[in-house]
């Protein structure tokens, strides 16, 4: 029971939360904030918006090229990237796109 | 003139505008409407119907057979000494089925594996037992069947429906076990608090029914019933006739002048089922006994009772599946209060009863239930894994426990 009560906290420090389960993550600057899109449509999971100035080492881990970039995680794994390129705008099917891919994975647990 | 020309064309103008705002906001009244109503009817088929599957399934088996069939010998009652009939008397028993249907809507967390490419009712999810779920919103389960067994034909069936939210949890289930008797009813509310993304503790209250009563035992009683006198009010004979049997003195003497008495049985029927009162215990009693039990238990209406629940989820699984991790615990605590059904025979007075009756100085005795369960794998490389799962709930009287563990090892 012991090492049951110790595991708990370790799996919560080394597990990279904003990766976890289905997470939407918006890595963006504060520069390109007018270029974001809401996630608002994805409030039943988890939603994160990094700014570079503050998470750059989480930039650099998900070798984000252009800002913003959006990308939907399930269980640590990448599932979608969406990037906006060089006109720092993302496609206006941003959310249609990522809703897809949830559905896929919401389909696969029923 | 000219003013008057001015002012009915303003008039004119300002009505035309005027009614054709008004259309407008008509026209899109009924468009804003429209989509409202789809809509709501598109959220409300997304939140209760899909992913959700209906099904009819069933099976069909071979019945248990027993290994060497059994044989009895028939005697002619008038010629006692003439070659007697062998018999077969072995049960045979048609075959075995199921066959039911229900719809369900139950996700599965991401390190339980889909059994089948249909689903067929037999299915045991964990959304059955962990408090939480692996997605959020309505989950459900309606599952109806008829069964039968050796013969013996039951109706099954399980009702659930459950809402997780980030904040609450809410939960009604009903479940009948023909085979063993089983019918359960549960309802509970609970206020979850996330404690980061994988973990979160409950707490709420929970409603349940049972259906046996506890500590009380008809029978017992009925025998230990004393008169004025002290003596048995009910001998234990007078059972066989209240069910229809009778007993009948005789006395016979043996070659050696030794003679004995005794009585022999017969059934409402008049056959004659045992030979002495001590075959009759032997072969008849014990089911007399049940059957006063069952009589007595079946006059009882069913308990219903409520309590404070606390509990706690831990979640974790890793990137691409290596590790999982699934933990939960539900206390039911000892503040159970009687809301249907005659609380002296409830569990809560299952101490209160002995060979006099029920005490009723005796207030009742809180008790706490509780249910847990503990999923672990671990892939440790490609070839090599451990799987633990085990489940342990304590009821009233009931401890059910659960478990596997599994060391794979793929060559």
């Amino acid at each position: 029971m012991r090492w049951l009560v110790l595991l708990f906290p370790i799996l919560s420090l080394t597990a990279q939360d904003f990766k976890s389960e289905i997470s939407v993550v918006q890595f963006s600057a504060p520069f390109t904030q007018d270029s974001e899109i809401s996630l608002k449509p994805f409030k039943s999971y988890n939603t994160y918006t990094f700014h570079i100035t503050d998470k750059q080492e989480i930039f650099d881990s998900e070798e984000i090229k252009y800002l913003p970039t959006v990308i939907l995680y399930h269980n640590g794994e990448e599932i979608k990237r969406i990037e906006s390129g060089i006109s720092l705008k993302l496609p206006d099917d941003s959310v249609k796109k990522i809703q897809k891919e949830i559905d896929k994975i919401i389909e696969s647990k029923f | 003139m000219k003013k008057l020309i001015t002012l009915i064309f303003i008039l004119f103008a300002f009505n035309l505008n005027s009614q054709v705002i008004d259309n407008s906001d008509k026209f899109e009244n009924k468009i804003v409407r429209e989509y409202k109503f789809k809509k709501f009817f598109k959220n409300l088929y997304d939140d209760i119907f899909k992913y959700a599957t209906i099904y009819v399934a069933g099976d069909m088996k071979n019945a248990y057979e027993t290994q060497y069939p059994d044989y009895f010998i028939r005697t002619n009652p008038d010629d006692l000494y003439a070659i007697p009939r062998v018999e077969d008397q072995t049960v045979y028993h048609p075959f075995d089925y199921r066959a039911g249907f229900g719809i369900r809507k139950l996700a599965r967390f991401d390190y339980e594996v889909k059994g089948n490419n249909y689903y067929d009712g037999t299915e045991n999810n964990k959304a059955l037992s962990a408090p939480t779920a692996a997605v959020k919103g309505f989950e459900y389960l309606f599952h109806w069947e008829k069964e039968r067994q050796r013969s013996d034909v039951f109706t099954n069936s399980r009702y659930f429906l459950r809402h997780t939210g980030d904040y609450h949890i809410v939960k009604i289930e009903q479940r009948e076990v023909g085979n063993v008797d089983l019918k359960y009813q549960s309802a509970e509310v609970r206020a979850r608090l996330p404690i980061g993304k994988k973990f979160s503790i409950s707490a709420g209250v929970i409603a349940r029914t049972h259906q046996k009563a506890f500590g009380y035992n008809p029978i017992e009683l009925w025998l230990n019933e004393v008169d004025e006198d002290g003596n048995p009010a009910n001998y234990w004979y007078t059972l066989g006739f209240e069910y229809g049997y009778d007993d009948w003195y005789y006395a016979s003497t043996d070659e050696n002048g030794n003679s004995f008495y005794d009585w022999y049985w017969t059934n409402p029927q008049g056959d004659i089922v045992a030979w002495t009162d001590r075959q009759f215990r032997d072969l008849i009693f014990g089911q007399l006994m049940n059957d006063f039990n069952q009589q007595r238990w079946a006059e009882l209406d069913p308990f219903a009772e409520y309590a404070p629940i606390v509990g706690f989820d831990f979640y974790h699984y890793s990137q691409g599946g290596k590790f999982w991790l699934h933990s939960y615990a539900n206390w039911i605590l000892p503040y159970h209060k009687y809301f249907k059904g005659n609380v002296d025979f409830s569990y809560l007075h299952r101490d209160s009863w002995g060979l006099g009756g029920h005490n009723n100085l005796l207030k009742g005795k809180q008790w706490s239930d509780y249910q847990g369960g503990l999923i672990i794998g671990w892939k440790i490389s490609k070839t090599l894994g451990i799987f633990v799962e085990g489940e342990y709930a304590k009821f009233w009287d009931s401890e059910i426990y659960n478990s596997s563990v599994g060391l794979n090892f793929r060559l």
